[in-house]
């Protein structure tokens, strides 16, 4: 059979930097293909010559057998951070992707759209605003547009990312479906159990350089997770030991307004526990975040913290006591992009004695914080005066959470901590979090990924449609219940 | 290109357009440069008037930069200086010593803050525009202390709005007065202030927190910062210098308020501050840089060539240096 996609000894470099030496992905129609990697190994750079966005130094680009200067031809992408525009209406996002002689009929659009999502099993109110679909919808949507375009070769970047286990099963399902009318259909993911489980072949990149391909069907979880990082990737997780006093209480704690709001927290962590908080995204784990944080009142409930009641307490003071947070969105919340990476290493650390010499920064104590947040996980940066925005997304993601860990943590909040890191990294995070635990913190981890928190998290809480709460004694690690919760079928 | 060097890239870039503006208007630029140079840098009186000009620049200047710190853009400067040097007089003719003089510059300053705060707090707890607001409170300044030098406080037997002259007591002295050059405290007190707030800037967690407030103002309050007390008081200290500088223009060179007392240096001040770009330290070069090319514009208009040259200039200058900010 011809391949549909044939990137051969693909090259690119950026500056110094080469992002690509001589990658190769080949890809059949009808089948799904997954392209596996850890951070900065080439696969977004490899998918942007795929579809057009980037023009390779060196290397043969092929769609169906033909030779092209530059990839695009019937590709379509859809990216991590989706780019569907929220207050417009779902027929106007697809309506956007052009087509027609510039005359646009609401009904005709809503007409074609709908028999182009019927193969997703995708029904949406067509005239409903894009920004109120929930994930898994949202990210229907974005295929609807491919199609639109007539795309034959789909792109998805990590596309479960924010999906509950129940609607990244649906997505493959429906991805099946588009490979099986012919499509050829590549996922870029860092999740290998979607891999073993969904993809018929498999391509993994290391620094740039192919390091093998294989039919999924060949491989299971460790010959993959060694093709992707080079070693055996094993080493059992340090359990905390020791549980002490109870560091948070909370007792039907209700915050924020909307959507996503927090309408009942019933949760009470112990120093020295890493706990997990499952469900799929605005659940009301920011709204939780932000109570604890001490930006948002309770609204009703018992909030105690510190074993002192929060409402008493300052969000600085919080801090001071020990509180650290790795912020939900890190390019508004967790990092000033335009400043140096000295001074993003001591933001919401400021206040801190230690960082302080009276009303002056003590500067020695920042440069030493600011190593020691960037060395935690090796991120890669050249010098501490460069700004935040020059270091790529899993770098700054190093940064943001090795600052957490500084200046004695007593209770960590880390909203998705591994967003946009690899294996490797993701490990390493865990393990500094079970290490911080160790030391008498406690950790709360939100993610999407229900398998990462069971994999290391002592407890798991779930959160859906605002209520959060722990599964019943004995079955916190139980991912069956905990995957009912999540949708509220428990 | 780094960071600090875009002030003196600005200058350079506007001296290459001066050139060409003089090349336009038909003078031959060699020779109205240096005329102009002769005129405005060459002379004691060209000096007095580039010193008088300067002080108020410099602080007008502080004024704006201090609010875009904390995000907030304070075209307010105007009215908050028309406030400081009214409550200035006001202060000076009540009390006619030198404690009066000393005093009138506190009360000035304090002022400009009350003028300034509101803007900030409709901000903060109203989500009104400060750039709406401080332009309106502008009007009103000039409204309010138009009727009082008409009116309750025109001084006796003057025939124009205008209050009458503070008394010798209250002035400030004169430190070097050689022929028609004077230096006066005023532009010292300017350039300690700018210099000591680009110490601050630099060195201090407070000014940490309030560069912050002004970026992300989110990850301020993630931090620990109340951001919004933050943005007013940054609001009210912008507003401190703004009126500061109006008593200083009060009690050290006009020694009177009259209707239309600000030339517009509140205006000015933004593009001193916009040409200093992100730096603290340029802002006292940055308003001298300003009072050089006023006073250079006056020469020129002696030799014929329209005043409003240095009105293009400093369009330029603003448009250039505002560009280069958002590169940056």
């Amino acid at each position: 059979m011809t391949p549909s996609v044939a990137l051969v000894e693909i090259s690119r470099a950026f500056g110094s930097t080469q992002a690509l030496d001589s990658a190769t992905l080949i890809a059949y129609p009808c089948r799904i293909h997954a392209l596996v990697g850890e951070n900065g190994a080439g696969k977004s750079t490899l998918m942007n010559v795929l579809a057009g966005r980037l023009k390779p130094d060196s290397g043969r680009i092929e769609i169906d057998g033909i030779e092209q200067a530059m990839g695009g031809e019937g590709v379509g992408m859809v990216s991590q951070h989706y780019s569907l525009i929220g207050p417009m209406s779902c027929w106007e996002n697809v309506a956007l992707c052009g087509g027609g002689l510039g005359m646009v009929s609401p009904k005709a659009v809503k007409e074609r759209a709908a028999e182009l999502a019927k193969t997703l099993s995708f029904a949406p109110d067509w005239d409903m605003p894009a920004q109120d679909l929930a994930p898994g919808a949202a990210q229907k949507l974005e295929i609807v547009k491919l199609l639109w375009q007539e795309a034959r070769i789909l792109i998805l970047d990590e596309p479960t990312a924010m999906l509950s286990p129940a609607d990244a099963d649906a997505l493959y399902a429906a991805l099946r479906v588009l490979a099986n009318s012919g499509c050829t259909v590549i996922v870029v993911t860092h999740r290998l159990a979607e891999v073993l489980t969904y993809a018929d072949d498999v391509t993994a990149l290391r620094g740039g350089r192919p390091a093998g391909s294989a039919a999924a069907k060949e491989l299971n979880a460790q010959s993959l997770a060694r093709m992707i990082v080079g070693v055996s990737d094993e080493a059992a997780r340090p359990s905390a030991t020791w549980v002490g006093p109870n560091v948070l209480e909370l007792k039907g704690a209700a915050a924020g307004t909307g959507r996503a709001a927090l309408k009942r927290a019933e949760l009470s962590v112990r120093q020295g526990e890493l706990i997990g908080l499952a469900g799929v995204e605005g659940s009301g784990q920011a709204a939780l975040f932000r109570l604890l944080q001490g930006l948002e009142p309770a609204r009703s409930g018992d909030v105690m913290i510190f074993g002192q009641p929060a409402a008493g307490l300052s969000a600085r003071q919080r801090i001071q006591l020990g509180l650290r947070t790795v912020a939900e969105d890190r390019l508004t919340v967790g990092v000033a992009p335009d400043w140096s990476l000295a001074d993003n290493a001591i933001m919401g650390l400021q206040c801190l004695p230690e960082l302080r010499q009276g009303p002056f920064i003590h500067r020695a104590e920042q440069e030493a914080t600011a190593l020691a947040s960037l060395k935690e996980f090796d991120a890669r940066y050249a010098r501490l005066d460069q700004p935040v925005h020059d270091l790529s997304g899993g770098n700054q993601q190093r940064l943001v959470v090795g600052r957490a860990l500084r200046h004695g943590p007593k209770l960590i909040l880390a909203y998705q901590p591994a967003r946009g890191l690899d294996i490797q990294a993701i490990r390493r995070v865990y393990d500094a979090f079970a290490e911080a635990c160790a030391q008498g913190a406690a950790v709360i981890v939100v993610s999407y990924d229900l398998d990462e928190l069971l994999e290391n998290c002592s407890r798991v809480a779930v959160a859906c449609a605002g209520v959060i709460t722990f599964p019943p004694p004995g079955r916190e690690l139980d991912r069956e219940l905990i995957g009912r919760m999540m949708v509220d079928a428990a | 290109m780094k960071r600090r060097w875009v002030p003196l890239a600005v200058t350079l870039g506007c001296l290459a357009v001066l050139i060409l503006t003089l090349a336009l208007a038909g003078q031959p630029p060699a020779e109205a440069l240096a005329k102009m140079a002769q005129d405005s840098f060459a002379t004691p009186a060209g000096w007095r008037d580039i010193v008088a000009e300067s002080t108020p620049l410099i602080l007008c200047g502080l004024a704006v930069f201090i609010g875009l710190q904390a995000g907030l853009f304070n075209i307010g400067a105007d009215g908050q200086l028309t406030m400081g040097a009214f409550a200035a007089a006001a202060v000076a003719l009540a009390m006619p010593s030198a404690v009066g003089g000393f005093l009138a510059l506190v009360v000035g300053a304090a002022a400009g803050a009350l003028w300034a705060f509101p803007a900030a707090w409709l901000r903060v707890k109203r989500g009104a525009h400060e750039v709406i607001s401080t332009i309106l409170l502008n009007y009103i300044a000039i409204a309010l202390t138009s009727w009082f030098v008409t009116g309750p406080m025109q001084g006796p037997g003057q025939q124009g709005s205008t209050t009458a002259r503070i008394e010798a007591a209250a002035r400030l002295p004169i430190l070097i007065q050689e022929g028609p050059f004077r230096l006066g405290p005023g532009l010292i007190i300017a350039i300690a202030l700018a210099a000591a707030y680009a110490f601050w800037s630099r060195r201090t967690t407070a000014a940490y927190e309030l560069r912050l407030t002004g970026v992300a103002p989110q990850a301020a309050e993630a931090a620990g910062v109340q951001a919004g007390r933050v943005k007013m008081a940054a609001m009210a200290v912008s507003g401190a210098f703004a009126g500061l500088a109006g008593a200083l223009l009060l009690v050290g060179q006009e020694y009177r308020f009259y209707q239309g007392f600000s030339a517009g240096y509140g205006f000015d001040g933004l593009g001193v501050a916009l040409v200093a770009g992100g730096a603290a330290w340029a802002i006292a070069p940055a308003g001298v840089l300003f009072g050089m090319i006023a006073e250079g514009s006056s020469a020129l208009g002696l030799q014929g060539v329209p005043r409003s040259i240095s009105v293009i200039l400093l369009g330029l200058l603003l448009i250039t240096a505002g560009v280069w900010r958002k590169k940056a």
